[in-house]
């Protein structure tokens, strides 16, 4: 046996030494299941749908979705860059909180963005799936995310505001343009995507207002 | 979706769950049980967790490619048909999510994905203290990382890891030969040039 062999195999045997699994630092599951929970309403409000009316997005584009048992799939593409445009509003209204998040130091002069201003309802605009474990899961969220939110500095905590209002907003008008045109799967697949968006920003805020872990996998 | 390849990690899944209860699980997620797929969380999140940050190299961005992978694997099921592993069927989505999550990363941060190389290859043959293994391949430029962790840690074939990774076969073995040839510089390990 030379050398390299040596070497070699000690390399091997550190590496199959390693252990495949790392635990998360929490549990991930109700984030999963919130958006899982999404999806479930967005298929059943599409399952009413003629199949050449509800495409089977890919789940590659992340902004729409099917659950397991769902097939078909018509005309993707017109819709799924219609629904890709219509996001570009959404994603931007995160990305400058995002960028603040990474480097606070020039977030306070940054302009003020170009956001629609959310629009008063007569009922809770975002009001989400009418599935129980939604909104369970919506609650407890919503609940670390407030008592997260004033951990914040006040003007980051103002911009998430905004940005969470700016998804309201949002969920209000696509709700509104389903009450005119209630299968639409374009605006369905809209709606889904403003309550991922609504996860991700509250998942966004628990996940950076919480103490700090160690960054190296080892 | 890709085509499934055979059944993968063989040698590396001594603990893997029994088959047959695998695939009664993966049957009645398939068919809209959430607490099925939930023990497919349980049973697998640890194992995604491990390849997405490895493969990132960040904890947030794992863990948002953790959720990717378990929400992609929701929807997809139906289109699981058991020809390979649920693991390997699962690696590939978290493979795909997580590099795709270490490209906009990478964007945000404005470091390109192979800018690091040149620097990590330096580090590995001037090389200061030892690193501990994690450490070192951590180190490592990101081609040479995915294909190591791959093929050495997870169980890839070099064509599976070619096909997941989008590059030859050949750039997998070369890769894979740069891994080690840096982590062996990197740890101190002696290592005759082939």
């Amino acid at each position: 046996m030379n050398m390299k062999e040596t070497s070699r195999r000690s390399l091997d045997q550190r590496l199959a030494a390693l252990d495949p699994e790392i635990a998360t630092d929490r549990d991930l599951w109700p984030s999963i299941v919130a958006k899982i929970g999404a999806s479930d309403a967005l298929e059943g409000s599409l399952d009413a749908i003629p199949p050449e009316a509800a495409p089977e997005f890919s789940a590659h584009t992340g902004s729409a979705h099917t659950g397991p048992a769902r097939a078909g799939s018509v005309r993707r593409w017109p819709l799924a860059l219609a629904a890709g445009f219509a996001l570009v509003a959404l994603v931007g209204a995160l990305f400058g909180w995002q960028v603040a998040r990474l480097r606070p130091a020039t977030f306070a002069s940054s302009p003020p963005p170009v956001f629609t201003k959310p629009q008063p309802t007569d009922r809770d605009p975002f009001a989400g799936p009418e599935t129980e474990s939604f909104r369970a899961t919506r609650a407890s969220l919503e609940q670390t995310y407030q008592q997260r939110l004033a951990l914040l500095a006040p003007a980051t905590r103002h911009r998430v505001e905004q940005d969470l209002a700016t998804i309201r907003a949002a969920n209000a008008d696509i709700r509104k343009a389903l009450e005119a045109d209630p299968q639409s799967a374009v605006l369905n697949h809209l709606l889904a995507s403003t309550l991922h968006e609504e996860f991700d920003l509250y998942t966004a805020v628990i996940r950076n207002s919480a103490p700090a872990v160690p960054r190296s996998p080892s | 979706m890709r085509a499934e390849a055979v059944v993968l990690f063989d040698a590396k899944d001594a603990m893997a769950p029994d088959p047959a209860d695998e695939l009664n699980t993966v049957s009645a997620a398939a068919g809209g049980d959430r607490g099925a797929f939930e023990r497919l969380y349980r049973r697998h999140a640890g194992r995604v967790h491990g390849l997405c940050l490895r493969l990132t190299g960040h904890r947030e961005t794992a863990e948002d490619c953790v959720q990717e992978t378990f929400v992609q694997a929701w929807r997809g099921l139906d289109r699981f048909q058991g020809r390979s592993a649920f693991t390997t069927w699962l690696h590939r989505i978290a493979v795909n999510a997580a590099l795709s999550r270490r490209r906009r990363l990478a964007q945000t941060l404005e470091t390109g994905a192979e800018t690091a190389p040149d620097e990590a290859e330096r580090a590995g043959v001037d090389a200061a203290p030892p690193l501990d293994l994690e450490a070192a391949i951590a180190a490592l430029p990101d081609g040479a990382r995915h294909v190591l962790v791959l093929v050495g840690i997870y169980g890839f074939s070099h064509a599976e890891a070619a096909e997941s990774l989008d590059i030859a076969v050949g750039t997998s073995k070369a890769q894979f030969h740069r891994a080690r040839r840096l982590l062996a510089a990197r740890l101190e390990l002696p290592l005759e040039e082939s």
